[in-house]
């Protein structure tokens, strides 16, 4: 659901060649918009009344509530995201319960489906905001959050912000999003794709391919490694030759245990100066509740942008900024001068 | 085309030329598969399973049908598991990613 935030990013006509590729109109992007913070809303605040959890937020201090969670980031967002709904009123540092939020309509018929295959994982919120993680989310509700039209808007735009469709060679894709990504980009570029998948996933990831009539060879290999062992991985195993002609990190930072490592790979698993192209949504108030579905299903909160330049510049890579919005930033980085 | 004869029924099969590599299910007759080991596009092997289908039957779970991956042909799904049409390898590989994502079960499963 990240992909809502990621459309004025690019050029206009990007944008439209994206939109029309996904079969959506801008008008139905922010309907999507409203009607998931409508979604996250009520069943955020669901998930913490059925816990009891609602009652610990009531009267109290917000910093003593941060303290006491295994995942402050995401209890900040949570908050933010009940408060624009009204549910919560803060009073100086104080948490006031006002409302219980309405029952949301959904008119888009995709994104009921999505919501329903994810509507189930919310009630792992309060253990998450407890302790910090839950267990491993369905796969159904995974792989719901990528099949979807949003999801296609944000590979489009991918590929063609960053000019992917005009590239040869090959491109290493870290996180594919179930596959779904490496899909579009095998649809959509002559580029052979260099994906990768945790063990548990990468049977799944094969499987989703495979039905989609896209096979492992020449053009298309899936490797078994985790996001932080992506680079290395696919650079050990051949698949990249001597290194990959570009990277592509599209939404993935928030998937990663530690995102600096995952771009480290990534760059190693890279030809020496080739681009490492970053799609990345930022933590701001409009895109917590797509942190909220993305938590609820196994990612993390991501990073503010003041964070995410610090990640580029810890790494020793050059960057240069394509496209920037309050919400997400689209960014073309090197290692060793641009 | 490369062709393949069953060993057990005699039947022949037609390979693509451009098939992946690695081992996959080919359905030949109504109780018996064909696993084929596909390599450097070479056909390595061939031997004969019992049939996924003849062994045990799959049922969709009603209320995850509406949540099957969009590009998947339902109604094909459907017709395969009531009998109507022979499973492809490719049918064997949707009915292993619908088992996987809860949509069908194995009917001994639903009990």
């Amino acid at each position: 659901m990240y992909g809502l935030h990621v459309a004025g990013i690019f050029r206009r006509e990007v944008t439209a060649v994206s939109l029309s590729e996904s079969g959506l109109t801008s008008s139905e992007v922010a309907t999507a918009d409203r009607e998931l913070r409508a979604f996250v809303s009520y069943w955020a605040y669901a998930a913490l009344s059925d816990s009891g959890m609602l009652r610990e937020v009531e009267g109290n201090l917000r910093r003593r509530l941060r303290r006491s969670s295994g995942n402050p980031d995401l209890l900040d967002a949570v908050i933010e995201t009940l408060i624009d709904a009204r549910v919560l009123t803060q009073y100086d540092d104080m948490l006031i319960f006002e409302s219980p939020p309405e029952k949301p309509t959904i008119t888009l018929g995709w994104l009921q489906r999505a919501l329903l295959a994810i509507k189930e994982e919310f009630s792992k919120l309060p253990e998450i905001l407890r302790r910090g993680s839950a267990s491993r989310p369905a796969l159904i509700a995974l792989l719901a959050l990528y099949d979807n039209p949003i999801a296609r808007l944000e590979a489009s735009l991918s590929i063609h912000g960053f000019g992917l469709e005009k590239m040869s060679g090959t491109i290493l894709v870290p996180w594919s999003g179930m596959g779904i990504l490496a899909a579009e980009l095998r649809e959509k570029t002559k580029l052979k794709v260099v994906t990768a998948a945790p063990a548990n996933l990468a049977r799944i990831v094969r499987l989703v391919l495979r039905t989609m009539r896209i096979y492992e060879g020449a053009s298309l290999s899936v490797v078994n490694a985790s996001l932080e062992e992506a680079g290395l991985e696919a650079l050990r195993s051949g698949e990249v030759g001597e290194g990959a002609d570009a990277g592509l990190l599209a939404n993935a930072l928030q998937w990663a245990r530690d995102p600096r490592l995952v771009i480290r790979s990534t760059i190693a698993g890279l030809k020496s100066k080739a681009p490492l192209f970053i799609l990345q949504t930022i933590r701001s108030p409009r895109t917590h509740p797509a942190t909220i579905v993305g938590s609820v299903l196994g990612a993390s909160v991501p990073p503010t942008r003041d964070e995410l330049e610090e990640m580029l510049s810890e790494t020793g890579l050059s960057w240069r900024y394509v496209g920037a919005t309050r919400d997400c930033v689209a960014i073309v980085a090197t290692m060793g001068g641009m | 085309m490369r062709r393949v004869r069953c060993p057990r029924c005699g039947r022949i099969h037609e390979i693509p030329p451009n098939h992946p590599d690695g081992r996959f299910f080919l359905p030949c007759g109504e109780d018996h598969d064909l696993v084929i080991w596909v390599d450097g596009g070479m056909i390595r092997e061939v031997d004969v399973a019992e049939s996924v289908f003849a062994r045990v039957g799959f049922e969709l779970v009603p209320d995850k049908v509406a949540l099957a991956p969009s590009w998947i042909d339902m109604e094909r799904v459907r017709a395969l598991l009531a009998g109507r049409v022979r499973p492809t390898s490719e049918d064997i590989d949707i009915l292993m990613l619908l088992e996987e994502l809860g949509v069908v079960r194995r009917k001994s499963s639903a009990r």
